[in-house]
């Protein structure tokens, strides 16, 4: 008997942690290719083949075939080979060698070695989300961490649509996009459709 | 302030222009660029932009090519 997974199955408003894990088997073997800050400071993580941004003025760079994307949830990294670790700034991280740096450091940081690979991908409901773990084969780790502060006002907008955000998503090669959160439910539906369309 | 406002903002205007999914993760860099590089919005002293900036924003990317 073998485990037999369809990456083009969509999935709508699930709870399952084990179907979630099942998902995001389709990492294992990925290859780190780089961290890009997005508007927002949201940290995305880019593995596999490198894909051509469309934007001139974007010409000459590239995201990955999957982006990990953190959205506004809190995030650590910690460097197998290099020795450097890195948080987003809800991270309560303190000591000597510890310094506050601008986030697009990150991009140029060599955290986790290029061309390294992910051996290990782990799912834990946290603060009441799912967190996802991404261990590589320089055995550098990635930690997602929905966040939560029990200041923050509720996940409404003023703004003229009012989306909910998920604590973090998955855009992969199959035209599948993977929103998890916020709370303990995700989907995995069709990343080419056009809103409204 | 946290990074939602801004991560929402962006996607309350992919969502208005129609943009697919691979077209609102490829904007979210394309507006950390403009920002980075003096293109910057009037919302704060940050340079982070208004609605009407995004949507502006939007509406040129990704420039002559689409």
């Amino acid at each position: 008997m073998i485990r037999l997974t369809d990456y083009a199955e969509v999935r709508f408003e699930s709870s399952d942690a084990d179907d979630l894990l099942s998902v995001l088997t389709q990492l294992q073997g990925q290859r780190f290719l780089s961290f890009l800050v997005s508007y927002g400071d949201e940290l995305r993580l880019n593995l596999g083949e490198p894909i051509p941004f469309t934007s001139p003025r974007l010409r000459g760079r590239s995201r990955g075939a999957y982006v990990l994307g953190a959205r506004a949830s809190s995030w650590v990294v910690v460097g197998g080979a290099t020795r450097l670790g890195a948080a987003s700034d809800d991270v309560q991280v303190e000591g000597a060698t510890t310094s506050r740096v601008e986030i697009a450091t990150i991009e140029t940081s060599r955290i986790i070695t290029p061309e390294a690979y992910v051996v290990d991908v782990a799912v834990t409901p946290r603060n009441d989300g799912f967190a996802v773990m991404l261990k590589f084969s320089d055995q550098s780790v990635v930690l997602i961490d929905p966040r939560f502060d029990p200041d923050e006002p509720p996940d409404a907008s003023d703004e003229p649509t009012g989306v909910e955000i998920a604590d973090w998503e998955l855009l992969t090669p199959h035209s599948r996009i993977l929103r998890v959160g916020p709370g303990r439910r995700w989907s995995y539906v069709d990343s080419t459709r056009r809103p409204g369309g | 302030m946290g990074r939602k406002p801004d991560v929402r903002q962006v996607e309350e205007v992919a969502l208005a222009l129609r943009m697919t999914e691979a077209e609102r993760i490829e904007f979210g860099y394309y507006i950390e660029d403009c920002k980075r590089h003096g293109d910057r919005g009037s919302k704060n002293d940050r340079g982070d932009f208004t609605w009407d900036e995004l949507m502006r924003k939007g509406r040129e990317f990704p420039g002559d090519d689409r």
